[in-house]
């Protein structure tokens, strides 16, 4: 697929979960975004490096109740990426106003 | 008929929508917070009204109620809503601070220079009310993007 508009680093399906998660709240957990994306750990923290290579996803380490947990938020630079990605999207299943009577 | 570009997107859209469900699956946080907090808060305004604590122990309530509520939520639903400054929801964030401050002056109006009881009551009873009014809209607000 290729458009104008589409962030390739946000695109893969695992990504736009969670950038669409994270633009849904102010933090999340680790735990629950692999929750949110269905994947295991692994793969979960492959894709949030790579979001956060890219500036787009800031993460948190914390303990809470004498346990480490790694929070991530989405930068403001990576929300702007993702609202232009889903206006992308959006254009794309739009059919355009056709200037025909 | 639909191409294989608008299939693709029509499905990674599908996927942005899943997502905001799945935030949203938490709405029962966020209200809880709001009402735990604003309850919190707005007992410590009639307390001091009642003048039954002092003005401190009041405003210690305050602060350690709400960060100890908003703390088991962000444990126990892995999401966080409220962080300060500098938030990803500026909106929520300027409210939030309107009505604790709103609050905190109202408390000190209230122990120092003895409001009746009964207007700290209400000033309690609007502030929960507006406050968890604002937190729906909010939610209504959110869901606009996944039913696009």
């Amino acid at each position: 697929m290729s458009a104008e508009g589409l962030d390739p680093v946000i695109h893969p399906p695992t990504r736009l979960a969670i950038c669409a998660f994270l633009a849904s709240v102010d933090e999340a957990s680790f735990v629950r975004l692999a929750e949110v994306a269905d994947v295991s750990d692994s793969v979960l923290s492959k894709h949030l490096s790579a979001l956060v290579a890219s500036g787009y996803v800031e993460p948190r380490k914390a303990t809470t109740y004498g346990r480490a947990r790694t929070w991530a938020r989405l930068t403001p630079r990576g929300r702007e990426a993702f609202e232009g990605h889903v206006r992308a999207l959006l254009a794309m299943v739009t059919p355009e106003k056709s200037s025909e009577p | 008929m639909e191409s294989e570009q608008q299939r693709e997107a029509r499905e990674s859209l599908e996927v942005v929508a899943s997502a905001e469900r799945q935030s949203r699956a938490h709405p029962h946080a966020r209200f809880a917070y709001f009402a735990g907090s604003t309850v919190v808060h707005a007992a410590a305004v009639v307390l001091l009204a009642l003048a039954s604590v002092p003005l401190g122990l009041g405003v210690l309530v305050l602060l350690v109620g709400g960060k100890t509520l908003e703390r088991v939520l962000q444990h126990r639903t892995g999401v966080r809503f409220l962080q300060g400054a500098h938030s990803a929801n500026p909106d929520l964030d300027i409210v939030y601070s309107i009505v604790l401050s709103g609050l905190v002056l109202g408390a000190l109006a209230a122990g120092l220079h003895g409001v009746a009881p009964w207007v700290a009551v209400v000033l309690g009873i609007a502030t929960a009310a507006s406050t968890i009014a604002w937190a729906v809209l909010h939610e209504r607000t959110r869901g606009r993007l996944a039913s696009a």
